[in-house]
């Protein structure tokens, strides 16, 4: 089975990276590929909980509601321990189910299992 | 040995590419790999000589502890920077996307494009 | 992965517009190379990338991406893009054509079938190696 590997580096909403990059996962999950979402540098902010209503809001559709699929379709999700920090973001802001590691596992994780690696 | 092999086509400040490129590139060297960096369009800006940012000198150390760096000739002479304002131990390659194409398709492990 | 006996293949996507950054050139000139040197070629074009496809580019003074995806379907690239960005942007005027195995638009090259984001899954699925242009800054 082809192992895909995600890497996030945009925040939510300003630009379509985000919700593109998240899209490609739950498709690769629907269609029974192996897949890991890595949210780092500016990506660490789509890990974050209480996204309200942005469809209404701002016509975006919840990249909150896209993580969750995607760790209900069996996907791995990894946050960025020292993009966080250097954003002032702390677990408890976080998606309780997603992994919070520090850069350097992250950078473990892309050398050992990036066997297809697709960036947004 | 394992190779990754990265495309950098940003320019070294603009975004956070560059910088994820010299952290990822330590930790593979760490880990004992062999670690190529193509330099393609504005990308070709991280290889100019003589940069005191962040960027500069970590292709400079990149080099030093063997990291392989190669720059597109075309878009360096494109861009005005001569091969003697290129940093030392940079490759100034003419066919760059061929040789790029090679590196991925028969050598690399883990490839990543930023 | 590509069988024994199959060529190898590389699939590249490309997020970003033509003629505004030199990432639609580079994908094509790289997928130019790798079709020289015997490899199979996949494009998938998502986001703003979809815009590479329409018809009728005419460049003043810059590489002429249209023709130039063109000339790689003709060497063998298969090209598709994303429907719901083509929809989002316009393109797309109906419903997939069973058939020819595209969504319709009289708006787009022929070299580039608009599909559903699956396609790009599919190729993700068989390839040996994988490249993103544009997506990550």
């Amino acid at each position: 089975m082809s192992k895909i590997l995600v890497l996030i580096t945009h925040p939510p909403f300003g630009h379509e990276n985000t919700f593109a990059g998240l899209y490609v996962a739950s498709a690769a999950l629907s269609k029974g590929l192996e897949v890991t979402v890595a949210m780092t540098g500016d990506g660490v902010y789509a890990g974050q909980k209480g996204q309200v209503d942005p469809l209404a809001n701002i016509n975006m559709p919840s990249t909150e509601d896209q993580i969750r699929d995607i760790l209900d379709l069996g996907g791995r999700t990894i946050v960025d321990q020292d993009s966080m920090s250097e954003r002032g973001i702390t677990q408890e802001e976080l998606i309780e189910e997603v992994e919070v590691q520090p850069l350097g596992k992250i950078q473990d994780v892309v050398l050992d299992e990036g066997e297809i690696i697709v960036t947004f | 040995m394992a190779r990754l092999t990265m495309l950098i086509m940003s320019p070294p400040h603009s975004d956070e590419s560059a910088e994820r490129m010299c952290g990822l590139s330590n930790r593979a060297l760490e880990r004992g790999m062999e670690v190529v960096v193509y330099l393609l369009g504005d990308g070709v800006l991280c290889s100019k000589k003589g940069q005191k940012g962040y960027i500069g000198q970590n292709i400079r150390t990149a080099v030093g502890k063997g990291i392989t760096v190669r720059a597109s000739a075309k878009d360096l002479r494109a861009r005005a920077i001569t091969a003697d304002q290129v940093e030392q131990g940079v490759e100034v390659v003419e066919d760059l996307e061929g040789e790029f194409v090679e590196d991925v398709m028969e050598k690399a492990e883990r490839v990543i494009t930023w | 992965m590509v069988g024994e006996g199959k060529k190898k293949t590389m699939t590249m996507m490309l997020f970003t517009g033509p003629y505004g950054s030199q990432y639609a050139d580079h994908m094509c000139r790289i997928a130019d190379r790798a079709l020289d040197k015997g490899y199979g070629v996949q494009i998938f074009l998502y986001g703003d990338g979809v815009h590479s496809q329409l018809k009728g580019q005419n460049p003043k003074a810059f590489f002429n991406v249209g023709e130039a995806l063109t000339k790689l379907a003709e060497k063998g690239a298969v090209i598709k893009s994303c429907v719901r960005c083509s929809t989002a942007r316009g393109y797309v005027e109906g419903e997939f054509n069973e058939k020819e195995e595209r969504y319709p638009s009289s708006k787009t090259i022929d070299a580039v079938k608009i599909y559903s984001l699956y396609g790009y899954v599919e190729m993700l699925g068989n390839t040996d190696k994988a490249i993103t242009l544009g997506s990550s800054n």
